[in-house]
């Protein structure tokens, strides 16, 4: 399934209202009931909003999202945090500690050969995450940069997604990404895709979604 | 500060965690000089072209400068050379910690930012206290140490010393038998000198926790004991972990241990292992310890990978008696153990980002099974002066058993949103009781008839079977634990206390209790009996 929108709000509100449609209920490990939809594509053209979906869910009293300041840092630190079980900078940034897989990597390639499909970072270790008594593992899988017509776009696929809490954070920090290698490269930012194999929402979060769906 | 180190810190903070050259971090510090630097190298002239090349190589040169110095005051690392031996720096510190002001003369790092909006009004009303305050959230509350780690009683006495100023208030060692089976006597008590020194002059607790069942050398153990006993070592907690079948199996021990221990007033803790398996850490906040279910996924997965784990990480204490003395409805203390909860969090959240500077050498000590390291660790609500019986609080059990649900939905909301954004965290929060040990001027005073038992016939009383009612069912919401203290006094008969452990064990659904030997005259404080 595709849904196409211009603004990162409007493809959240818009995804998450198809899912509590469409999906199908289940529950889950953690004897959650998750409603969901699988392989969901999610295409925004101009992400100029990218923030607007995490502000909404920072007004919620009912928790304590984290803010943009936190989010850049795991985004952007490459050491690795010894309180968490892993994070997406250091695996972006400083892969096993040996490879920072942007800057060694997708920007020299793209300023090179600005025509490359070989543009990909990917998170997902098998050695650490390919463990069954795993319980914390990456949700972004990887990021495929690509030069389409002279604008920098990136293809994030998401193992699985929490469409409602987790996704707003997600399309935040895939475009902090795409702005970094975009000023990088001096190419401007195109439209950003995320593709979850598990797009879902759980339905413990019915009554708030519905107060954002309104 | 220096200008220079101002602007270059200031590009740090602004892409923090990046990793930038020096190349880059010379352009931004010296922003006004590359234009002019620019136009001498893209000179025809070779005496401008020269020029240009020389101020190049000052302004790097004076950069390099300033980053040294900051790479010597721990601010900035270099994480790399590369491309024909450039420098790439990286910040050390959060980016938040950072206090950048020009008209400052020191660089200011303040490594405890409050997060504690949410309990400031509480604490105001003396209603809540934080435990160490200073020490919220850049130490740990209690760490587990596996003594089975360790070949002999050296290299643990090594890792304790390391880990004194991760801790602010409980240390256990977890089959302490195991060391003293490795080790010779003489270093025994040598060691357990020193640490016991050390516990007292920075203020920790140590538990050593005796599995009965693993005892092999039941004579050493002895020899130990009567060694041990008269030491009278003030900081260190003896806790035997056991069944009533260990303690058949090891009666003749255990009359000794009485015997020495009731004579020297040394207080014996006894846990009922077929109660709740986790071991139990004694601090001077109180109890704590593992859910079991964790426990057996510990056992079952990391056991013998890591020195040990830690067990909790930041506490409040809250007087019920004065909460309930300012607010009247059960909402409002709902309301306030959500904020509560919310405080512990955030503490946590500051805990986490720094975990690299505030805990880097237990990193050392575990390597790459570091992570599991806080796995299985919790924060906790302690509570004071809880007496629902008597007060005007008659529910207050169920209130604190569906508070407990509140911040259960709580923390596993804050785990999945962490979680789903890429930061995977682990927030859980257990409550239990508090020490009065914790803050005699915090906690408010309360008396109580005293209550103590002279033999196995004031165990099965009538009396005594209301009381451990009450308290079982305390138990059962105090999930981060709780300890039954008990008052011995009349004549000591080793062979007698035995049978009264054995009741106690087989009886009632207590995980952990307290024989306390000290002579008691009349009106004793509830803090006798927590």
């Amino acid at each position: 399934m595709k849904i196409n929108a211009t603004s990162c709000l409007d493809a959240w509100k818009k995804t998450v209202k198809t899912i509590l449609e469409k999906g199908y209920s289940f529950t889950d490990d953690e004897h959650r009931t998750c409603i969901e939809l699988q392989n969901l594509i999610v295409t925004i053209d101009v992400p100029a909003d990218f923030d607007a979906p995490i502000e909404t869910l920072s007004r919620n009293s009912n928790w304590i999202y984290p803010n943009k300041e936190e989010l850049n840092e795991a985004l952007f630190w490459k050491e690795r945090y010894l309180s968490y079980e892993y994070s997406y900078g250091n695996r972006i940034f400083n892969y096993k500690n040996v490879l920072n897989q942007l800057e060694e990597f997708i920007i020299p390639l793209l300023q090179k050969k600005p025509q490359s499909r070989r543009a990909i970072v990917v998170l997902y270790d098998p050695l650490a995450d390919s463990k069954s008594s795993n319980k914390e593992i990456p949700s972004i899988i990887s990021l495929y940069f690509r030069i389409i017509d002279n604008l920098l776009t990136l293809t994030v696929i998401l193992r699985s997604s929490d469409f409602f809490i987790g996704w707003p954070a997600n399309i935040y920090q895939s475009y902090k990404l795409l702005e970094f290698v975009s000023q990088k490269l001096n190419v401007p930012m195109g439209s950003i895709h995320t593709i979850s194999h598990s797009a879902h929402v759980f339905e413990e979060y019915r009554e708030d979604i519905e107060k954002v769906l309104q | 500060m220096h200008p220079t180190e101002y602007r270059i810190l200031n590009l740090f903070k602004s892409e923090s965690g990046r990793e930038i050259p020096t190349s880059e971090i010379v352009k931004a510090a010296f922003a006004e000089t590359q234009d002019s630097i620019n136009t001498n190298l893209s000179s025809n002239d070779p005496v401008n072209k020269r020029e240009g090349k020389f101020k190049k190589a000052q302004l790097h040169r004076n950069c390099l400068y300033h980053l040294n110095k900051l790479v010597n005051d721990n601010i900035l690392k270099v994480s790399a050379i590369r491309n024909r031996g450039e420098k790439y720096f990286v910040l050390q510190v959060p980016p938040d910690e950072l206090s950048l002001d020009m008209n400052s003369r020191k660089i200011i790092i303040s490594q405890t930012t409050e997060p504690v909006t949410q309990t400031t009004l509480y604490e105001k009303k003396n209603i809540v206290r934080r435990f160490d305050e200073h020490t919220w959230i850049n130490r740990l509350n209690a760490v587990l140490i596996e003594g089975t780690f360790f070949d002999g009683i050296n290299r643990l006495y090594a890792v304790i010393q390391g880990i004194y100023l991760n801790v602010n208030d409980a240390i256990a060692i977890n089959d302490f038998q195991h060391l003293i089976e490795q080790s010779s006597m003489d270093q025994l008590i040598d060691i357990l000198k020193n640490i016991d020194a050390d516990a007292k002059d920075k203020s920790k607790i140590i538990t050593l926790i005796f599995n009965l069942f693993a005892i092999g050398d039941s004579e050493k153990h002895q020899r130990f004991f009567e060694r041990f006993s008269s030491l009278r070592l003030t900081n260190l907690r003896p806790l035997f972990y056991c069944s009533s079948k260990n303690l058949y199996k090891h009666h003749s021990l255990m009359k000794k241990v009485i015997e020495l221990f009731s004579k020297n007033k040394i207080k014996i803790n006894i846990q009922n292992k077929l109660k709740h398996k986790p071991p139990y850490l004694i601090g001077r906040g109180g109890i704590f310890t593992f859910d079991e279910e964790e426990w057996k996924l510990y056992l079952d997965h990391f056991k013998g990978k890591l020195f040990g784990i830690s067990c909790a990480q930041s506490s409040v204490i809250v007087d019920l008696n004065t909460f309930f003395n300012q607010y009247q409805s059960q909402d409002d203390f709902r309301k306030f153990i959500i904020n509560l909860g919310e405080a512990l969090f955030r503490a946590n959240s500051n805990q986490r980002r720094n975990s690299n500077i505030y805990f880097g050498n237990l990193d050392k000590i575990n390597g790459i099974n570091q992570k599991t390291f806080y796995r299985f660790s919790r924060n906790y609500i302690r509570f004071w002066n809880y007496d629902w019986q008597e007060k005007q609080q008659p529910y207050i059990l169920d209130l604190l058993e569906s508070s407990n649900q509140l911040l259960k939905k709580l923390s596993n909301t804050q785990e999945t949103i962490f979680r789903s954004c890429g930061m995977p965290i682990r927030f859980r929060i257990a409550f239990s009781s508090a020490f009065s040990k914790f803050d005699l001027q915090f906690l408010s005073s309360r008396k109580y008839s005293k209550r103590n038992i002279q033999g196995i016939k004031d165990l099965s009383s009538s009396g005594f079977q209301s009381y451990v009612k009450t308290r079982e069912k305390v138990m059962n919401i105090f999930d981060g634990g709780d300890r039954f203290r008990i008052f011995r006094n009349g004549k000591i008969d080793p062979e007698e206390i035995i049978h009264e452990f054995n009741f106690l064990l087989n009886t009632y659904n207590i995980p952990l209790f307290s024989y306390d030997f000290s002579e008691m005259r009349g009106d004793i404080k509830l803090t006798r009996f927590l």
